[in-house]
């Protein structure tokens, strides 16, 4: 049964960057009771993190054991412009962000409204749910700068060139 | 062609008096909470305020309007919209003072930490911090202005009356004419008007202002169109300046020579009040009228006792359906404040001369409850929708029913809004009374004895007038005293849920 | 073991619409809770774990399948059956004491004897001289140990527990599980069994019998571990950690591939 098993980030960046950080000082395993102690026993923060890093092919679950994959070792001693971009390619291929990107590439102005994920999310999930998806989905793509929010129109962009060097939550305060 | 006329009328005047109310509140809320003494004077006057019966206010200000302007048709439009005005401002003013009381000290701290100008604190803290009270009493305020519409477009100035182009002065001709297809009419374009307020301002401004909410979690609401159209037309106008101004002058510090002039001005006003006490007070006494008010005034308490008792029970099987029922709740709520604006008293007339003088006692207090019940509605609701679902559960698991589920969870948890209901529905029939006791239907008259009715008997009479306003005020105020307000400040410390 | 069983929940189904979907809670829940046991039953959010035990004390009663309490359908309310919520549940304007005696009234008691009753149990939980205290008074602790006192006021043979400790600071949880272990093995209650829901791992093994593990939504079962050590147990001993480390796996591997 694995009806939960959408291929999206269920937990957040920093979520995700802790666990890599506490596996780092474990050096390299950690025995899964532990890493629940550290997480004061919250069974859903361990079980979403484990599987967004297991999505992003940086840890394995192996016999109790919660260890370091080779690209995960490699990305705890990058530089965050080399994970960002690491981030960005897995990312960018997971079914519902090629889904995303595609239309905001042919979008007229390189945006969508912020229900679009929403729309596209199918299954058996609730508003809560999907919701959350969301949201987690947004983060990791803010992160990887593939796309920028406007909260206030409520639009997601395409992050483009110009726009980096021109960093666009700037312009909201100058407006 | 003459609807959309007099539906204009009336509009602007409900509109210019609203925005006065607002600029008032705003001044006077955070004037009241900029210092304890002028708390203290601030806040028992406006609970004065409050308490003076809305049609109370009317004669004194068509009086003083017309005088000023001795006549003038300017006068009695100005007194139109200080008559809507009183039923608006005081309920803002009194959320913008808790508010401004209640404002978390971080933020103020942010400002002082990070060097904020005056001008800069007052625009991104205050007026933000104040929306979404100023946004929901706002709807309120706006029921209440269409509830006494037609009162505020029908003057009398002594024996004869005098009609301001409106939908309220518009009924009225219909209903002399008996021309009821007219009066239903006026009475969907204020529906309209009010869905249409509803639909397009209220709803989308209240689920909005959660952004001003301090320490909200969760995805950010929508900025509507209407904020986005608001702020330019504000922006336009050069409202925020005003209301930056209102504000920083409403904190000021009075200097020595303001201070001087408020002391000359506050001895002159209490002076006047003085003068016109002892005005009132000395011979020649309308002693035929004095003698009355006794009788009055307790007949008339009665009929409000007890339709505030009706409005509240009638609340009560609303307010048990909404527990745990959000929907419905919600609905009832948005519902109250649409039929709330429905201005019943156009229909009294006609029901009355249809009745007879046999009827009118137990259809006076039917209107009474048009003036009180969605008062009772409002607050009972939002207390239902108050009451932790953790709660009905734990009465499930342990089989806690009937009586003593009543008697020890539901109503004890609804206790202190009910109270708010039920004072703020006080208020509401006692405003009503003034025109449930005298009716005017073609050129008939219907009477039963009560201060309603012995206000328009002698409404050529101002010293009379007077006497009898400030009979009811004493009254309602000293009622409020000593037993609304103890009475809610022990519920609201003992049956406090969020506790 | 010959035990008797209490409780028999047979092929519980629980779906809820939203926006034209349906959506699954639980699927093909079964599982039966014997006399003298202390069951767990954990899982992460949304596993529908607090559901189940709405559906037990007759809170929720849409759902398909069956609840069996001594071989019959569960009456709603069970009189038998008690629970102790997480956010305590306690009535903010009654005291200590008349909260507990609410619940004795609603039983029918009469009023001397709820009194007894009230402070006996009020004793039993440490809260002599507090039977006055509105529980604004008491701190999260102390108001938990009102919620258990009134549960086993109306001397329940179940008792079902919806995350009792987790609105409690660590120290006091810890302080509070170790005060249900000694009246659980003080066995001086007519209290036969306990049915409690929790998130938190460590809590399950030290207090439970046998857990049972669910996945998340849909819930259903996935495993069941038995605790076969000696209380009061430490949570730093091999052994427990063992049983840890396995509950964990389980939960795990539902959803994760090694």
């Amino acid at each position: 049964m694995h009806k939960m098993d959408v291929p999206l980030p269920k937990a957040r960046v920093s979520e995700v960057l802790g666990l890599l950080e506490i596996l780092d000082d474990e050096g390299g395993h950690v025995d899964l009771y532990k890493l629940g102690r550290t997480l004061g026993h919250d069974i859903d923060e361990l079980i979403s993190t484990i599987e967004t890093a297991q999505l992003f092919n940086l840890v394995e679950v192996d016999n109790g054991d919660v260890v370091f994959t080779e690209v995960g070792k490699q990305f705890t001693d990058q530089n965050m412009e080399q994970r960002k971009n690491y981030i960005s390619e897995v990312l960018s291929k997971l079914p519902y962000m090629v889904e995303l990107l595609t239309a905001l590439a042919e979008s007229e102005e390189h945006s969508v409204d912020m229900e679009y994920l929403e729309r596209i999310i199918d299954g058996e999930y609730s508003e809560r749910e999907v919701k959350y998806f969301v949201r987690n989905l947004l983060d990791w793509a803010r992160f990887a700068e593939l796309i920028w929010v406007d909260s206030d129109e409520q639009t997601i962009h395409l992050e483009t060139e110009e726009d980096e060097e021109n960093n666009p939550e700037q312009n909201d305060q100058e407006e | 062609m003459q609807l959309i006329s007099a539906a204009l009328w009336s509009t602007y005047r409900i509109f210019v008096a609203y925005f006065l109310s607002l600029a008032f509140g705003i001044f006077y809320g955070v004037s009241a909470s900029s210092g304890p003494r002028r708390e203290k004077i601030m806040i028992a006057i406006l609970d004065i305020l409050q308490s003076v019966p809305i049609l109370g206010f009317f004669p004194v200000a068509i009086a003083f309007f017309v005088a000023v302007f001795r006549g003038q048709r300017i006068g009695l439009e100005l007194a139109a919209i200080f008559l809507i005005f009183t039923s608006q401002a005081w309920n803002i003013a009194f959320g913008v003072y808790e508010t401004v009381k209640t404002l978390p000290r971080e933020l103020v701290e942010v400002g002082k930490a990070f060097n904020f100008s005056k001008t800069f604190t007052i625009q991104r803290i205050y007026l933000p911090a104040m929306v979404p009270t100023i946004v929901f009493n706002s709807g309120v305020s706006m029921a209440n202005g269409w509830y006494f519409l037609m009162a505020s477009e029908i003057i009398t100035l002594g024996s004869q009356e005098v009609k301001l182009p409106g939908l309220g002065s518009s009924m009225m001709n219909y209903l002399a004419q008996g021309n009821i297809l007219g009066v239903v009419m006026c009475i969907g374009t204020i529906v309209l008007i009010n869905t249409l307020l509803q639909v397009l301002i209220f709803r989308p401004l209240v689920k909005w202002s959660e952004l001003f909410q301090y320490n909200a979690v969760g995805t950010a609401p929508e900025w509507p169109a209407v904020a986005d159209v608001l702020f330019d037309f504000g922006k336009a106008l050069k409202v925020d300046t005003v209301l930056v101004k209102l504000v920083s002058t409403g904190t000021k510090k009075l200097s020595a020579a303001a201070k001087y002039v408020f002391y000359v001005i506050g001895a002159a006003f209490v002076g006047g009040l003085g003068y016109l006490i002892f005005w009132l007070f000395s011979p020649p006494y309308p002693s035929n009228i004095l003698s009355q008010i006794p009788a009055a005034l307790t007949v008339t308490t009665m009929r409000v006792v007890a339709a505030v008792v009706i409005a509240v029970f009638l609340a009560l099987p609303f307010v048990i359906r909404s527990v745990k029922n959000t929907t419905a709740a919600q609905n009832i709520y948005s519902l109250a404040s649409i039929l709330g604006s429905i201005p019943a008293v156009v229909f009294y007339p006609p029901i009355v001369a249809l009745g007879g003088r046999a009827y009118m006692e137990p259809l006076s207090i039917l209107l009474l409850l048009t003036g009180s019940f969605w008062y009772a509605l409002f607050n009972m609701s939002k207390g239902a929708m108050l009451l932790p679902g953790v709660l009905t559960e734990m009465a499930q698991v342990f089989n806690i029913k009937g009586r003593l589920y009543y008697k020890n969870i539901l109503i004890p948890a609804i206790l202190p809004p009910l109270i708010t209901g039920a004072l703020t529905a006080w208020g509401g029939a006692w405003n009503a009374s003034i025109v449930a006791e005298h009716v005017q239907f073609g050129d008939k008259v219907y009477s039963i004895p009560g201060i309603g009715a012995l206000l328009v008997q002698s409404t050529s009479d101002t010293k009379a007038l007077l006497l009898i306003v400030l009979c009811m005020t004493a009254l309602i105020v000293l009622v409020n005293m000593l037993f609304w307000r103890p009475w809610y400040s022990k519920a609201a410390k003992k049956y406090n849920i969020t506790e | 073991m010959t035990a008797v069983t209490l409780l028999d929940v047979k092929n519980l189904n629980l779906t809820f619409k939203e926006k034209g979907k349906e959506l699954s809670v639980l699927e093909d829940i079964s599982f039966t809770l014997d006399e003298g046991e202390f069951l767990c039953l954990v899982g992460p959010s949304g596993s529908g774990k607090s559901t189940i035990l709405r559906i037990i004390s007759g809170i929720l009663n849409e759902y398909t399948g069956e609840v069996l309490y001594k071989g019959e359908p569960n009456p709603q309310p069970n009189p038998n059956v008690s629970m102790v919520f997480q956010s305590f549940a306690l009535i903010p304007w009654l005291t200590v004491q008349e909260n507990i005696e609410l619940v004795l009234e609603a039983r029918g008691i009469a009023p001397r004897q709820r009194i007894r009753t009230a402070l006996r149990y009020i004793d039993m939980v440490g809260l002599d001289s507090f039977e006055d205290a509105y529980p604004r008074e008491l701190s999260g602790g102390m108001r938990q140990r009102v919620g258990i006192a009134r549960a086993l006021a109306v001397e329940p043979e179940i008792l079902l527990m919806d995350e009792p400790f987790s609105a409690l600071d660590v120290l006091t949880a810890a302080d509070l599980r170790e005060q249900v272990v000694n009246l659980w093995l003080e066995k001086r209650l007519p209290l036969k069994s306990v049915l409690m829901v929790t998130h938190n791992m460590e809590e399950a093994v030290f207090l439970a019998d046998r857990i049972l593990v669910l996945s998340a939504r849909p819930g259903h079962i996935i495993g069941e571990i038995s605790v076969d050590l000696p209380r009061p147990r430490d949570s730093r001993d091999k052994a427990f950690e063992e049983i840890l480390d396995k509950v964990y796996s389980m939960i795990l591997s539902s959803r994760i591939k090694s």
